[in-house]
């Protein structure tokens, strides 16, 4: 499986899929910190002969503000790299190139999978500790254990995402059709969180764990408490399954498609 | 010899239309089996099921005595290579970077696969374009590439679709010689709609029409039993009822037509003379005499070597 992996490690990165991902987050560590410091003073220059005042962004606020963004554009951006992964290859005939020569449908999508998720957690926990760091420089330490949770949540979310969008490029021949369901699922995501947030499944929803980023970060001392953990487990363990289901249903059908 | 290939009544539908209608045929190891047929006469669908690409309705394939079930890994895939007619590769790779993840996935060592990567690229006339990105190579290029990638793992059997469409006449001279050497080492199953290569190359043929195979055998056999070979006589136009007539009448005449027996229309003044081996000699010395004895000009005189083409045309049409 190594083999297919340097391919795909090779694709995404020369198609500049996985580095557009990265100038994204690249954008978001260094931009939102900035504009957590510095928003204040921005809008009294737009507002002029207007006093306006802002509460001092906190370093948790700013943290939050950075991973609140990296789910709402950063998820897009995910969902665009992994649309054509599967779909895209099977439409242009790469597909049918791989799986005559000694490669199993198995592996063929467990490496392309494996690298999507490599890549798209190693791009969440690195700019998280970019913009950690330029955060404590700007306006002070966050609280780390929170942030790295917080990080956490948002990786695991991303994850989730991806699954489903992977899931729907291995069912389908169009890459957009698997876009448009990659979108769809978090659309749809977003709203039953909303629906059932009160509720007693509301902890265990995936959006549980772009919910509770803030609460993480709130966090003074140190440490994490147990409750603060235990709203991470819930949810990470249901995206977690609901992902290994996305997968499977994508695998059975994709078993099952014949080739030109 | 042992058969490489083993097709049992092999059925394969599209909704309501039927590719495959009970289709048999072996190809045994180490030879060069052309597989031929119209569009549409299930040739790719055929050569789609043996390599677990689509699904079966019925029957049984087996390659090296292993049976090909869709959806389970096929354990002799390592001894297979094909080429499809429009070969893709991977996007963003190299000509080299190709051929070595071909190599590697078929776990080639990385000394053999150096040496082989070489010569191939050389083979091909590729060296130059080695570095280049693919997306920028023609069809000719591509086609070769592919071609590469076949031989390069050295396999058992190669399935070829189509092999020489993108090539240049020296290109094709030069994979048939290819093919030619492989004889007795690897077996080919290769698809053409170009007769004459296959005619030059292939020790067997099977040929497919609507589905159904509707000849095969050794080429010299389908030759001999389908295309026997034929004298052409040219004469003035006004002399071919009179020449046909003479023509019919002679005793190593097993038929004349002006059409060839293909089911085309002929030459006008132009008539064939078909033959029997045994006859032929007798049939060249003689038959020009008695149609100029006969009274008839004959401005053109010579032996037509049997052809697929005949062939496939008098079975298709």
């Amino acid at each position: 499986m190594r083999v297919l992996m340097e391919k795909d490690l090779k694709q995404v990165w020369r198609s500049f899929r996985l580095p557009a991902y990265y100038l994204v987050l690249l954008f978001l560590a260094v931009s939102d910190p900035l504009t957590a410091k510095y928003m204040g003073k921005i809008l009294e220059r737009f507002a002029q002969g207007i006093t306006i005042i802002l509460p001092t962004t906190s370093p948790s606020q700013a943290m939050a503000q950075f991973l609140g963004d990296l789910v709402e554009l950063g998820l897009v951006v995910v969902i665009a790299i992994t649309m054509g992964s599967v779909a895209g290859e099977r439409s242009s005939g790469v597909l049918g190139f791989l799986l005559t020569k000694p490669v199993t449908r198995k592996r063929y999508i467990l490496s392309k999978y494996s690298i999507l998720v490599a890549g798209v957690v190693a791009g969440v926990v690195l700019s998280s500790a970019l913009a950690q760091s330029y955060i404590r420089t700007l306006i002070g330490p966050a609280p780390v254990a929170g942030a790295w949770l917080a990080t956490a949540s948002v990786a695991v979310y991303t994850v989730y995402i991806l699954s489903a969008t992977f899931s729907a490029s291995m069912m389908t021949e169009s890459s957009l059709a698997a876009g448009g369901t990659g979108l769809l699922v978090l659309f749809a995501t977003g709203v039953t969180g909303t629906l059932l947030q009160s509720s007693w499944l509301g902890p265990y929803l995936p959006t549980a764990l772009v919910r509770n980023i803030s609460s993480y970060l709130e966090q003074s001392s140190g440490a994490l408490s147990s409750t603060q953990v235990a709203s991470f487990i819930r949810p990470a363990i249901s995206s977690v399954l609901l992902s290994l289901l996305f997968l499977s249903l994508g695998y059975l059908r994709f078993r099952k498609v014949e080739l030109p | 010899m042992a058969d490489a290939i083993v097709i049992k009544d092999l059925h394969k539908s599209y909704g309501n239309t039927k590719a495959l209608s009970g289709l048999s045929m072996n190809v045994a190891e180490g030879t060069v089996c052309g597989l031929i047929g119209p569009n549409g006469a299930g040739k790719s669908t055929t050569i789609r099921i043996l390599l677990g690409l689509a699904a079966k309705d019925k029957g049984t394939v087996m390659l090296f005595g292993e049976e090909v079930v869709f959806g389970k890994e096929l354990p002799s895939k390592r001894r297979i290579a094909y080429l499809p007619q429009d070969p893709v590769f991977p996007e963003k790779h190299t000509g080299e970077e190709i051929l070595d993840l071909v190599g590697k996935l078929y776990g080639m060592d990385p000394r053999t696969l150096a040496f082989r990567q070489n010569m191939l690229l050389r083979e091909f006339g590729l060296q130059t374009a080695r570095k280049k990105n693919v997306a920028a190579y023609s069809r000719g290029m591509k086609q070769r590439l592919g071609l590469a990638t076949c031989f390069l793992p050295e396999p058992d059997l190669l399935i070829l679709d189509e092999p020489v469409s993108a090539l240049d006449p020296e290109g094709r001279v030069e994979v048939f010689n290819i093919l030619q050497e492989l004889k007795g080492k690897s077996t080919v199953l290769f698809s053409s709609h170009i007769l004459d290569d296959v005619q030059r190359v292939s020790d067997t043929l099977v040929m497919l029409k609507e589905g159904r195979k509707v000849v095969e055998g050794p080429v010299d056999d389908v030759l001999r039993k389908f295309a026997p070979e034929r004298i052409r006589v040219r004469v003035r136009v006004e002399d071919t009822e009179k020449a046909m007539a003479l023509a019919s009448e002679l005793p190593w005449a097993i038929g004349v037509s002006t059409d060839a027996g293909l089911g085309r229309g002929g030459e006008p003044g132009v008539l064939y003379l078909e033959v029997s081996p045994d006859n032929m000699e007798v049939a060249l010395e003689e038959t020009l005499p008695r149609l100029i004895n006969g009274g008839i000009k004959v401005t053109e005189f010579g032996r037509v070597k049997a052809d697929l083409e005949s062939v496939f045309m008098k079975i298709n049409t």
